[in-house]
């Protein structure tokens, strides 16, 4: 694997501090992919390794993320083959389309990050809570439901609806801001 | 059901329900009839990936973002560069004094010795070698451990760079002692942002040198070993790119976090990172 020893050596750092810097991203699309975030680290893990691999065919003057993201789609591609239909959210037009989409959409992830930071800094006490307990916290809708005493429908549905909130505010401050 | 309404009660089931084939082909259905809600599905299923990844839900490798601080430059007049210089070797001169003031010395000492150790058998390629170093070094480092006073944290610390030790008596695996090292390194990491918070310049230079070893012989060098090997198979590539993956970023992390630091401290703890403030507190045995 000799493309991976010389991307930790001088010249090529650049490129593992693209690489590491663009992990939420991949992450974010690779989920977006597959229709949830089931397998998603494996098929990041994935990527990463041929990512390193194909570090000396990469052109520094290209945006790192669309480049990412074609290897990332075909690891997902690879992950389809493997599972049975029944477990494929996405049919292959539509995967095909949403990659297409994904490519030319990638935003730069530390705005997108810092943004994200900022709208939940603005989220009522009681929306923000409910997001800590099911994204920091790692809580399951059913447990959140059971300590909160409401059903997992409304809890699901609220948690919907605080993530809508939050991409209205990110899609606002990236405006803003320039972002994309 | 309106479109949307179902729409929603369908992404609000996929993130947080059970699989379920009849609902995945209806929100399939309805996104390819209504490619409008195309962006909003890329939208939530990415929020909902990125909530979790913040959250440290992901079970990722951390991650950075790119480098907000310019590199450290000199663009003062050559009187003030030289009266800069000054206060850097000054500064640097009380932090060795410092240093081996007697109240800290057997802390720095105990932990000191440790790292050396590590480094010594991670570097030494045959097993044989690295259980003379051992032996000739692990009893002592034992009864100096067991005796020295450090406070809970340090202690934890210590007694990991030991068991790293036992562990790299055992055998020589490029591959393990990274991710091994790795480890070693976050908690390294964990006490520098810690004496960082603190503004404790003299612990920070003294974990900075110890930190600068760990990353660079420990992680680094044998990161590079382990991807070289020909018998890699998939799944220790996938650990290994991990593993740099998480390594560069700390790196840059605790860059950084020196970069952010006033001078003169600043410039001091960039010597540290190069090992300028090192003296080894054991030798090798004798073959």
């Amino acid at each position: 694997m000799p493309q991976a020893v010389a991307a930790m050596n001088g010249p090529t750092s650049d490129f593992l501090l693209k690489l590491t810097s663009h992990q939420s991203m991949l992450y974010a699309a690779i989920a977006a992919l597959l229709g949830g975030v089931d397998g998603a680290h494996d098929i990041l893990q994935e990527t990463n390794v041929v990512l390193l691999e194909k570090a000396g065919e990469y052109d520094s003057s290209r945006p790192f993320a669309a480049w990412a993201l074609t290897f990332a789609r075909f690891q997902v591609l690879a992950w389809r083959k493997r599972q049975s239909r029944d477990r494929l959210v996405l049919n292959d037009h539509l995967f095909a389309v949403l990659a297409d989409r994904l490519t030319k959409e990638a935003v730069a992830p530390s705005k997108r990050l810092d943004a994200i930071e900022k709208c939940l800094a603005k989220l009522a006490p009681d929306s923000r809570k409910l997001i800590d307990l099911r994204y920091v916290d790692g809580k399951s809708v059913q447990a959140i439901a059971v300590q909160s005493g409401r059903s997992e429908n409304v809890i699901s549905v609220t948690l919907f609806r605080i993530r809508k909130t939050l991409l209205d505010c990110v899609a606002s401050t990236l405006a803003t801001e320039g972002g994309r | 059901m309106g479109v949307r309404a179902e729409f929603e009660l369908l992404l609000a089931d996929l993130f947080d329900g059970q699989p379920d084939p009849i609902r995945n082909q209806r929100l399939d259905e309805l996104l390819q009839a209504h490619p409008e809600l195309q962006d909003e599905y890329l939208a939530q299923v990415q929020m909902h990936a990125i909530l979790q990844w913040r959250g440290g839900q992901a079970a990722a490798p951390s991650e950075t973002q790119a480098p907000k601080s310019e590199p450290f430059t000199l663009v003062a007049s050559r009187w003030r560069s030289f009266a800069a210089s000054l206060i850097v070797v000054a500064a640097c001169v009380a932090v060795m004094l410092l240093w081996w003031t007697p109240e800290t010395h057997a802390t720095t000492d105990v932990m000191e010795q440790l790292v050396d150790l590590n480094i010594d058998l991670t570097q030494a390629r045959s097993r044989d070698e690295r259980i003379r170093i051992f032996e000739a070094h692990a009893e002592t480092l034992e009864t100096t451990l067991a005796s020295a006073e450090l406070p809970p944290e340090d202690r934890k610390l210590a007694e990991a760079l030991l068991e790293n030790g036992r562990e790299l008596a055992k055998e020589v695996n490029p591959a393990t002692e990274a991710v091994r090292f790795n480890e070693l390194a976050d908690k390294l990491v964990a006490r520098l942002e810690l004496a960082n918070a603190s503004q404790d310049e003299r612990r920070m230079t003294q974990l900075l040198d110890a930190y600068n070893r760990v990353n660079e012989v420990g992680v680094k060098e044998n990161l590079k070993l382990a991807l070289a090997s020909a018998s890699i198979d998939a799944d220790k590539k996938k650990k290994l790119a991990g593993a740099t993956t998480h390594h560069v970023a700390r790196t840059h992390r605790v860059e950084t976090m020196i970069d952010r630091n006033p001078e003169p401290a600043r410039r001091m703890f960039q010597k540290a990172m190069k090992g300028h403030f090192h003296k080894k507190k054991h030798k090798k045995p004798a073959e």
